[in-house]
């Protein structure tokens, strides 16, 4: 049973996809300028806390909503030189612009103990919230940390370990234990990854840690929690699962061990479009304009797309920062030309579910650009998008009813509320149709009817 | 690369040339390609799109379309020609007045067609049928995607039905000038004698012009199932089941019902079960629904050579079951969501 894993029905594995992620990490520096958008994780706005031209540390609070508590830090020291609304943010939410005074010390949290064990789950769990690094529940059945590397680029976890330490990741996970008490602990990486895994899983073992190794599938979207519970607990789902990305456990640890607050990621540079893909540590906030510039190919056009290229969202403007969720950033080529005769080329490069393109039997690096690909058809039925939903619904029937705005109980019936918004539906679509769109748009009017799942309408 | 992009952009500024737009679109989207980008997620699309699904369609039929030229020289190619011209003069026709682009799909239609004919057919009858086919099968119901029916079957059905004895008595063997009255299965309709296997796998038979060489199709036939624009689920539905009840049938009763593998080699069967009941727009799209239909095919099309005046019944086996596919649709879809709650 050497070669059995995890996987879930349906999905696409992306392989081979031109300009992956180098397994190195650079240190970007601290930028001259940051930007940070006073608004919470989950959208509200924060009051600021500093006014312009005011002198600020790295590591102190700039903004805070008092109802939540939810707080943001400065990630540079220096001074803030504005403080109003962007036009990349919609106009609305304020950005706080902190010009860096070149110092990078930070302030610590108060209360982070190197000696952690004696603090309760509570005040671990209030550390990690004023860290910024996250909302941990009072209570989880399952913890699961996952680096499964199943979109068409996403960070090496082996590069994320080297860059904290694997001591950092052990004490990361007994600090979530520790809050989390009778989680059971699982690591979710992919497949190939089975000898780190083994070894994580070891050492994990050896610090007393009863750490599960999950080795998944590489197809998209794995990584999304409905896939990873699918592929670790199979039919008979347990509730109470908490899903953790890898570089999240990092972020626990060193706000609980060191007070360091969210203030740096490290993200991965990946895509057709960067001269050099190296994964940089980096301040939150800084412009991605600015760090990118000796990174990008100079002769080429390319829309920076942030972690997904299959649900992540386009940067529109250079001086969008990097968020504190960053965790890779594509140069996607731009292609508006098309290109001659090109449905009748071999395709040596071309990605496509259907195997009907020299690429499916060549070992070569495919490409990939911003182009349809395509000319917009109606639909013909050719199954492949029910063949990849990971979710085990019929785009196919579900787009109908849509488009014809047909929204009532029958969408709901054929269980629309199932899709988690993965996009492969419209990846795969022969005839262009932006399927996952369309069932966005389905959801969204039918929640408006008030015909939306239980939790959801109430 | 440039200089084409230019001249379709001053082309499409020619007044003269405005009611011609969809044709000029047309061509231009088969030189250049799209130059529509996308705006929102997903930001990558495969690079599968219509015009190389329908081309993967008509190179898996090759093999039977070189068959046909070889067995039956000009005739073939002037069929063919003839189905493309009249056919693609339908099809442009309602693109121009619809104001839409003029479609893939016929370019299928167009050579499935002249393929399921018999090689004594005349020129005018094939003009006659594909533009039937065209016309009744798929442009009055909106187009490729919103046809019932499989365009070529209606073409086929009307004029075997408006022609009849052009269509059912004169058959002519490859590389012959005879033309002799019956086919395999008409020979075993009328006097139990059963052709040889490998001259059905070879095509030295007569029949359809494009039927004959079932090595090819068969060949043709995978080729399309590993490149996955045909499903498999109908064709092993539709081989299976024919091969199943005519073998339980020879078993109870060998003077009706012929052996299943002169069945599966003879008659259009491999041609229709590979390149026409596969077709996604007029089967089902549901997986379950797809094994029923190919599983009724395989039943009504037993019934028809076995127990009605016609010798065979792919044509008329799919036809009836494109009828029945919205409601297999149906049908399934209550059966899988019948006890979700949500």
């Amino acid at each position: 049973m050497a070669n059995r894993y995890g996987s879930f029905a349906g999905g696409y594995r992306f392989r081979r996809f031109a300009g992956q992620p180098e397994a190195s990490l650079a240190e970007a520096g601290l930028p001259a300028r940051t930007a940070v958008p006073l608004r919470s994780r989950f959208g509200t706005d924060l009051a600021p806390l500093v006014k312009t031209g005011e002198k600020v540390k790295a590591g102190q609070v700039i903004a805070r909503d008092d109802k939540t508590g939810a707080s943001l830090a400065a990630p540079v020291g220096g001074t803030v030189e504005e403080l109003k609304p962007a036009a990349w943010l919609g106009g609305k939410t304020k950005v706080a612009a902190v010009a860096s005074d070149g110092s990078a010390e930070w302030v610590p949290l108060s209360g982070h103990a190197p000696d952690w064990k004696a603090l309760n789950g509570d005040t671990l769990r209030d550390l990690v919230r004023r860290a910024g690094a996250g909302e941990l529940p009072a209570e989880a059945s399952h913890l699961v940390v996952q680096a499964v590397e199943a979109d068409a680029y996403s960070p090496n976890p082996a590069v994320l370990l080297e860059a904290w330490g694997q001591e950092a990741f052990l004490e990361g996970l007994a600090i979530l234990a520790r809050a989390l008490p009778g989680a059971r602990l699982h690591l979710a990486l992919s497949q190939p990854r089975r000898a780190l895994l083994e070894r994580l899983a070891t050492a994990a073992r050896q610090a007393g840690l009863d750490l599960e190794p999950r080795a998944l599938s590489r197809k998209y979207p794995q990584a999304h929690p409905v896939a990873l519970s699918a592929a670790i607990f199979g039919k008979k789902q347990p509730g109470g699962v908490l899903v953790l990305d890898l570089q999240t456990v990092f972020h626990v640890r060193d706000a609980v061990v060191l007070g360091k607050p969210l203030i740096e990621r490290v993200v991965a540079l990946a895509g057709p479009g960067f001269r050099r893909r190296p994964h940089v540590r980096v301040r939150v906030g800084t412009p991605v304009g600015s760090l990118l510039e000796g990174y990008l190919r100079p002769n080429r056009q390319s829309r920076i797309v942030v972690n997904s290229l299959l649900g992540g969202r386009a940067v529109a403007d250079p001086a969008e920062p990097v968020g504190p969720d960053a965790s890779v950033l594509i140069a996607l080529p731009e292609n508006a030309e098309g290109g001659f005769l090109s449905f009748a080329t071999p395709g040596f490069t071309s990605d496509s579910f259907a195997l009907a393109f020299a690429a499916n039997i060549l070992p070569l690096a495919r490409r990939c650009d911003t182009n349809l690909h395509g000319e917009h058809r109606a639909c013909i039925s050719c199954g492949f998008c029910e063949s990849v939903c990971p979710v085990g619904i019929l785009p196919n029937i579900l787009h109908r009813y849509v488009q014809r705005n047909v929204i009532d109980e029958t969408l709901v019936r054929f269980q629309i509320f199932r899709c988690i918004d993965c996009n492969l539906c419209s990846y795969v679509c022969t005839s262009k149709i932006p399927l996952g769109r369309l069932l966005r748009e389905g959801k969204e009017k039918l929640r408006r009817e008030g015909l939306g799942p239980r939790e959801a309408s109430s | 690369m440039k200089l084409l992009r230019s001249l379709f952009a001053a082309l499409g500024k020619a007044r003269l040339l405005r009611p011609f737009k969809p044709v000029l679109h047309t061509i231009e989207g088969i030189l250049l390609g799209n130059r529509d980008t996308n705006l929102e997620a997903p930001f990558i699309r495969d690079h599968i799109e219509i015009k190389r699904y329908m081309s993967m369609v008509i190179l898996a039929l090759l093999p039977a379309v070189v068959a046909a030229i070889v067995f039956y020289g000009w005739k073939a190619v002037a069929m063919i020609a003839v189905s493309y011209v009249v056919g693609g003069i339908v099809e442009v026709l309602f693109a121009l007045i619809r104001k839409k682009e003029i479609e893939e799909g016929f370019l299928v239609t167009g050579l499935i067609f002249p393929l399921i004919l018999p090689p004594t057919a005349p020129l005018w009858m094939v003009g006659v049928g594909i533009a039937f086919g065209v016309f009744f099968g798929k442009e009055v119901f909106g187009g490729t995607g919103r046809n019932i029916f499989n365009p070529a079957l209606v073409g086929r059905i009307f004029i075997t039905i408006a022609f009849p004895e052009l269509m059912s008595a004169r058959w002519q063997k490859p590389f012959t000038d005879a033309v002799t009255a019956a086919t395999p299965l008409g020979l075993f309709k009328s006097t139990r004698t059963l052709t040889p296997l490998m001259d059905l796998l070879l095509g030295q038979v007569s029949g359809s012009m494009g039927e004959i060489f079932r090595l090819g199709i068969i060949v043709g036939g995978l080729f399309l199932i590993l490149t996955r624009v045909a499903n498999w689920r109908v064709p092993l539905a539709y081989l299976g089941s024919l091969a199943v009840f005519s073998w339980v049938g020879h078993l109870a009763a060998p003077q009706s019902f012929a052996p299943p593998l002169f069945h599966l080699l003879a008659g259009g069967l491999l041609f229709g079960a590979f390149f026409m009941a596969t077709d996604p727009v007029s089967s089902p799209a549901t997986k379950a629904g797809k094994y029923v239909f190919g599983v009724v095919c395989g039943i009504v099309t037993l019934l028809i050579r076995t127990f009605s005046g016609f010798s065979e019944g792919v044509m008329f086996s799919i036809l009836f079951m494109n009828a029945f596919s919205p409601l297999i649709d149906t049908l399934v879809l209550n059966a899988k969501y019948r006890t979700a709650k949500v």
